[in-house]
């Protein structure tokens, strides 16, 4: 079973390096790629927010944290969380 | 848009559940972040906003109707579709997270989905499925069924609303039954808008000879299957 981290009191700052060591960025308010586009959430296409994200392994899947987000999440990898 | 958890402390059973996760303060820092990403990189860790919304996706996948709705139905989208209609019944009391929830499903999947997600909800496809569940010799027709109902959801059932007009609610259903003629029309009401729904359906069976029906009824509902004669 995947270990989870809450992220919620992070600190904001780490929460962007975080993003770096991952490959992505932060515009302040969203998650953004290298090429300084805001990260869509794969499964609502909603601009994902720092302040609002999940990230799960399997390629760095950075979600917005919602409930269809999460269930579409584990319906197509499984219960691995 | 703004976005926002629907989650957190949506009914007892789940928030129960959810309180079982240790919630000792985490203290982050360097050295942690570093093992954190290499057990990230490992596929061994995932980065959560908060671990509640995460026990109530686990949970309502482990719902009896939902893990019977799973076993004839394969399609991705539709177990996460149904995954929402219980979503939505445990937002009930929480009428902001509920609609944003509400919206977030049409968004993604149209006017249809939200009215499938919402005959979960209500309880009425369980229902459904349990009175026509003897009328299948096979798994394969009851799943054609369920398919079929999910496909074509928007000329199957009805939702009676307090403020509808009786005369409009009524053609509309007799309409549909007339033109799609549908093994079983579904037509649900709620609350206060049960009394409505008597006089829709007293309207629907004056014209409608070819159906009959069975009610399901609970103080909060009342609920009419009505199923084409000859398919009995």
């Amino acid at each position: 079973m995947t270990e989870l981290i809450s992220i919620k009191d992070m600190p904001r700052e780490m929460k962007i390096k975080l993003l770096k060591e991952l490959g992505y960025d932060s515009d302040d308010t969203y998650v953004i790629d290298e090429k300084g586009q805001k990260v869509l959430d794969k499964y609502t296409e909603e601009p994902v927010r720092v302040d609002n994200m999940l990230i799960f392994p399997g390629s760095t899947i950075v979600l917005d944290n919602n409930q269809l987000s999460i269930s579409s999440y584990l319906e197509e990898y499984g219960d691995v969380l | 848009m703004e976005m926002s958890s629907d989650s957190s402390s949506i009914g007892d059973p789940v928030a129960g559940a959810a309180r079982g996760v240790t919630r000792a303060a985490i203290d982050y820092t360097e050295e942690k972040l570093k093992a954190w990403i290499a057990k990230f990189r490992n596929k061994e860790l995932a980065f959560v906003e908060d671990q509640d919304s995460i026990n109530i996706a686990k949970e309502l996948r482990t719902r009896p109707e939902y893990e019977f709705f799973s076993t004839y139905i394969e399609d991705r989208s539709q177990r996460v579709l149904f995954q929402m209609g219980l979503l939505l019944r445990e937002l009930e009391t929480n009428t902001d997270r509920l609609q944003t929830a509400r919206t977030r499903i049409r968004n993604n999947y149209g006017l249809k989905g939200l009215h499938f997600a919402q005959l979960v909800q209500s309880g009425s496809f369980s229902r459904y499925i349990a009175s026509i569940f003897d009328k299948f010799a096979t798994k394969q027709q009851l799943k054609f069924e369920i398919i079929n109902l999910i496909e074509k959801i928007d000329t199957m059932v009805t939702f009676v609303m307090e403020m509808d007009n009786v005369e409009d609610q009524s053609n509309t259903i007799i309409t549909r039954i007339r033109a799609n003629s549908p093994n079983t029309y579904i037509v649900c009401s709620f609350r206060s808008a049960i009394s409505k729904c008597d006089k829709v359906m007293e309207n629907v069976w004056k014209e409608i000879t070819t159906y009959e029906s069975e009610i399901y009824q609970s103080r909060d509902d009342k609920i009419f299957f009505l199923t084409k004669i000859d398919e009995l």
